[in-house]
């Protein structure tokens, strides 16, 4: 829609009009050049909303930018913050750096105002971001932890404990393990009083056993224990069959048992790929033990 | 005794029996077919409700998530009103003289936060206790140390002892052993889904009534909202 673009540099045109003029020496003496600038602002708003409108995503998050910078000069936050997630968001389908920068300095404004918890939701933007246009995985890590932290902060535990996972995760996965079985157990206690979510604490401590595992054996198998006796739900459990099945099966430095059992685990609950790498990982390191 | 429908004259003993073990064997083929058969949808069972663990366990987080941002909505919804009694106040000095001294008059309401209202023991507490007393095998670790007690019971006895038989054994071959135990768990299975489904249904009920307490907070926040906003707009224009 050409048309649009037209119309949204037009405006931007108009805007800068608006801006340079109320430089001018009558433009301040007439007490007006909060308004100009305003003024200026709202157009530089609706230009890049005639820019969304065409598509043109890059130039919708300037002018986006731009509307948010005024808004500081006028002090006014909230409005600012606003239009810099906006930006963030058109940026985010043209330039995914740029979008994390308009983001960042929307989640500066709202910090700084005390409102964590927007802030929190814009940093776990921020982590997707990071996650799957960027595959910056550590980057995304610090971006879910800052968001967990405020989350807690906010008494919001159960997007805190998203965030958690989210982070333990990708820590494993960059072969941090003692981080992640921490996080692992931490979540896992929390969850186990809640009633609803008792049924997802016996996935946290399979996963927590698991990164035991890669690191581990006898860890494992000691952990193993620990987290039976804090919850036996975890014991009946199918994934604690598997992991002793496994653990039996690395003492004996049996690679078929090892694949066996975990066929047939898949078999009944399709193992996703973060359980098939780790488990990959459990598996070369006993073909390791044996070359030695 | 095989009442044989040949009636060929040379049909000699041995081809009998060969034809009735042909007989024996099919019919034995067909029974393993069907305890595949059956072994095998067991396991489809058992994977599907798998699948409804898993989805709804993560529904149960979500939902769980949107509580809290219920509860966070009403905080700040209370807080919204309040802060509109005080901006009301604050306009009605402006607005006349005669609105500053009514202020002075007027009794200070403090307005008490509409707090939820204490929820009895949810059903769902009840029904987890009642289905643990009621089913003392699966879950109570007490019972454990009850069977770990008697050391000179055997493993199958105790195995025996655990499951329950679901249905009457006719081949007691090792696919019916395992057909036994893939009941067994599908049993379980549902236990937990049914524990699940109690569950979400309870917070959804919970969050219904939160939501039905918001809709008119929020609604009179609007109408405070427009108000002092068209009272400001005169008072502007004047």
């Amino acid at each position: 829609m050409a048309d649009n673009e037209a119309k949204g540099r037009e405006l931007m045109l108009e805007a800068e009009k608006k801006l340079n003029s109320s430089k001018g020496f009558f433009g301040s003496l007439f007490g007006g050049s909060s308004t100009k600038v305003e003024d200026a602002a709202d157009i530089f708003v609706r230009a890049a909303n005639m820019f969304k409108m065409a598509k043109k995503w890059a130039a919708a998050g300037e002018a986006f930018c731009r509307a948010a910078a005024l808004q500081v000069q006028l002090g006014s936050k909230h409005q600012a913050a606003t239009e810099y997630v906006n930006a963030g968001t058109c940026y985010k389908k043209a330039d995914p750096n740029e979008a994390i920068n308009c983001l960042l300095k929307a989640v500066e404004i709202y910090t700084d105002m005390g409102r964590f918890t927007i802030a929190a939701k814009h940093h776990v933007s921020i982590a997707e971001i990071y996650e799957t246009d960027m595959v910056d995985i550590e980057k995304a890590i610090t971006s879910y932890e800052h968001a967990a932290d405020y989350y807690k902060g906010e008494e919001s535990n159960s997007s805190a404990n998203k965030c958690l996972v989210k982070v333990a995760q990708y820590a494993a996965q960059l072969e941090q393990y003692e981080k992640a079985i921490s996080i692992y157990e931490e979540v896992g206690m929390s969850c186990m009083d809640n009633q609803l979510l008792k049924y997802s604490a016996k996935d946290y401590f399979f996963k927590a056993a698991l990164c035991q595992l890669c690191v581990d054996t006898l860890n494992a198998e000691q952990a193993i224990q620990k987290y039976e006796e804090m919850f036996p739900q975890f014991g009946d459990a199918r994934e604690s069959k598997l992991l002793k099945s496994l653990i039996s099966a690395i003492n004996e430095e049996d690679i078929d048992k090892f694949t066996d059992t975990v066929k047939d685990y898949d078999s009944i609950s399709r193992l996703d790929q973060w359980t098939t790498t780790m488990l990959l990982r459990v598996k070369k390191n006993i073909s390791g033990e044996d070359l030695r | 005794m095989a009442v044989s429908k040949n009636s060929n004259p040379f049909f000699a003993e041995e081809d009998e029996e060969d034809w009735s073990f042909e007989k024996k064997e099919k019919i034995q083929e067909q029974i393993f077919a069907s305890e595949d058969r059956q072994l095998d949808s067991t396991m489809r069972a058992l994977r599907s409700i798998q699948e409804s663990e898993s989805m709804g366990v993560a529904t149960a987080e979500e939902l769980l998530r949107q509580g809290e941002q219920l509860n966070n909505i009403e905080r700040k919804t209370d807080e919204i009103n309040q802060t509109m009694t005080v901006t009301q106040k604050h306009l009605n000095n402006i607005k006349s003289v005669f609105g500053g001294i009514k202020n002075w008059w007027g009794a200070k309401k403090t307005s008490t936060a509409a707090k939820e209202p204490e929820t009895k023991p949810s059903r769902l507490q009840e029904t987890l206790e009642k289905h643990r007393s009621d089913q003392p095998v699966r879950r109570n670790p007490d019972t454990r140390g009850f069977y770990q007690e008697d050391d000179d019971l055997d493993e199958d006895f105790m195995k025996g002892a655990r499951t329950q038989q679901y249905f009457k054994p006719v081949t007691h071959s090792a696919r019916e052993e395992q057909l036994n135990e893939n009941l067994g768990e599908i049993s379980n299975g549902l236990t937990t889904l049914k524990g699940l489904a109690l569950g979400l249904g309870d917070e959804i009920e919970r969050q219904n009534n939160q939501l039905d307490r918001l809709g008119p907070k929020v609604g009179k926040a609007n109408d405070h909202l427009e108000h002092q906003n068209k009272q400001m707009k005169t008072i502007l224009r004047k």
